[in-house]
């Protein structure tokens, strides 16, 4: 694994916005195709061999949770339990999720945390690096195969919804979230679907079901929301009735909680890509990082490491915190890159590089694409 | 490459790329209806806490308004993204993106179950006030 510089395309942006990406220079600079990351096919394998083994232990801390009822160290209201147990005990359908490595190619690639609920940077990673790749290095390979498998598991999921429609759900006013939506409703239309878009804050709600903006039933929604938001906010109670099947399921509260770290360290000690995780500090001495259950884009993430303390701020850490081993992120030119790799249903399905000039990945951390040979 | 199979997409077809862009995704009109009198006011809205005299000098001082809502939650029967009045409404005024969300008396209006001029038993907003304008993604 090694950063390359190079001289980016002259056309760079007009390539990323006719592939609908549209927030390349949200914070000044995001996508960052001045320097890639380049991989032996060896360390492209690993990775994929890691991110399918990851996902195995989550299901099966998924079902340790739901078996021994553990939500309350999960932060999950007691309203949920049964909502989320029953969701994994059928099984309900998930998508995708994306696992963040800290790896410079040498040793085993450490698991930081696993993003369950809502990734995002998939239309970078899907589609963005894929046209770089194209563009730059067509004789070369990447890990990415996003795109169609996204288009399969989102066929694959068609049947249950008895040919309703698919609603995709974000935030208002937030260019990422919609352009990551917008993909993936791109990818719902090549699947099959009847796909509509809406703002989370317009979902209705007629005592029943939930409606759309025309007044269309909602009956399957993706939504790029927290589940933990959803259920501390006015709506979240009636999601108990089961009025629309949701993707990621609520099941994936179980998963999408740093909750799930101590988890995987306490049912697989010693495995080489975890690192220890615990509720409480004291197993560690001086260096650790504190992250709270809940949070995102690094927020509230304290490092303890060498007697130097970074910590990033936010509004989240009301719910708790768990203490991890810390794996410093490898520096390739004083920069520091992560991981994402992606899962779509069950299988590894690429990888993307946020990378940083700080040892904690933020929200505006520069997306870089890679190759591997 | 060794003969190895390859992990990159072989092809890439979007059909949506750069919709994002075009705006008009749906946005709401918001709106709110001006009545003749508390008592037509009250036929849409049914809650008194929900009626207001007039006192911007637009209608009479007899005149009263309704909480804001979303037109298109609302009066179907006319069309969405149309400014029109209930049926029992006088004139009706669109009002700034984010109105019906920042309104004390359109948040009154949700929890009792309205959501515009009584015709629509649909509420709103009850979903997103964690999200703000952040990113909801990791």
């Amino acid at each position: 694994m090694r950063r390359e510089s190079r001289t980016p395309r002259s056309n760079w942006r007009q390539r990323c916005e006719e592939a609908g990406f549209l927030f390349h220079s949200m914070g000044g600079t995001y996508w960052d195709e001045s320097a890639c990351y380049a991989f032996s096919a060896d360390q492209i394998d690993r990775l994929e061999e890691v991110t399918a083994e990851m996902h195995q232990l989550c299901l099966k801390a998924a079902d340790e949770v739901v078996r021994s009822k553990r939500f309350s160290q999960f932060a999950i209201p007691e309203p949920f339990h049964e909502l989320a147990a029953q969701s994994w005990q059928r099984r309900d359908a998930t998508l995708y999720g994306r696992f963040d490595f800290s790896w410079d190619g040498e040793g085993e690639p450490k698991l930081l945390e696993y993003n369950a609920d809502t990734p995002t940077s998939l239309l970078e990673a899907s589609v963005v690096q894929w046209q770089w790749l194209e563009d730059v290095l067509p004789d070369a390979d990447q890990f990415n195969s996003l795109h169609e498998k996204l288009i399969e598991r989102l066929k694959a999921l068609r049947p249950a919804a008895g040919g309703g429609s698919l609603h995709l759900a974000s935030v208002k006013d937030n260019d990422e979230d919609l352009g990551t939506v917008e993909y993936l409703r791109d990818c719902a239309l090549q699947a099959g679907w009847d796909a509509r878009r809406i703002d989370i804050e317009d979902l209705g709600w007629d005592g029943t079901h939930f409606r759309d903006l025309d007044e269309a039933p909602v009956t399957t929604l993706f939504k790029l929301y927290p589940w933990e938001w959803l259920v501390r906010e006015e709506f979240g109670q009636h999601l108990i009735s089961r009025p629309a099947e949701l993707i990621e399921p609520a099941w994936k509260m179980l998963l999408s909680n740093k909750a799930l770290l101590v988890l995987l360290w306490e049912m697989n000690y010693g495995h080489p890509n975890l690192l220890p995780a615990y509720f409480t500090p004291q197993q560690f001495g001086a260096d650790y990082v504190r992250k709270p259950l809940l949070s995102r884009e690094g927020a509230n993430v304290t490092i303890r490491s060498r007697g130097v303390v970074r910590q990033q701020p936010g509004s989240y850490g009301g719910e708790g915190f768990v203490y991890q081993g810390v794996a410093p992120l490898p520096a390739f030119e004083g920069r520091y890159p992560v991981i994402g790799a992606w899962i779509v249903g069950d299988q590894p399905a690429g990888i993307g590089i946020r990378e940083d000039d700080s040892p904690i990945t933020r929200n505006s951390s520069r997306f870089l694409p890679h190759y591997f040979a | 490459m060794r003969g190895r199979v390859r992990k990159r997409s072989a092809a890439i077809t979007l059909v949506l790329a750069g919709s994002a862009s075009l705006g008009g995704c749906g946005s709401p009109v918001e709106q709110r209806d001006a009545y003749a009198s508390r008592q037509d006011c009250l036929k849409d809205w049914s809650e008194s806490s929900l009626c207001e005299p007039v006192s911007d000098g637009r209608y009479a001082s007899s005149y009263h308004y309704g909480p804001p809502y979303y037109a298109s939650s609302g009066w179907s029967l006319f069309g969405r993204n149309r400014i029109s009045p209930s049926p029992s409404a006088m004139d009706a005024t669109q009002l700034p993106k984010g109105s019906v969300a920042s309104s004390p008396s359109a948040i009154r209006a949700r929890v009792l179950g309205f959501s515009g001029g009584g015709s629509s038993s649909i509420s709103r907003g009850g979903f997103g006030s964690s999200g703000h304008a952040s990113s909801s993604g990791g």
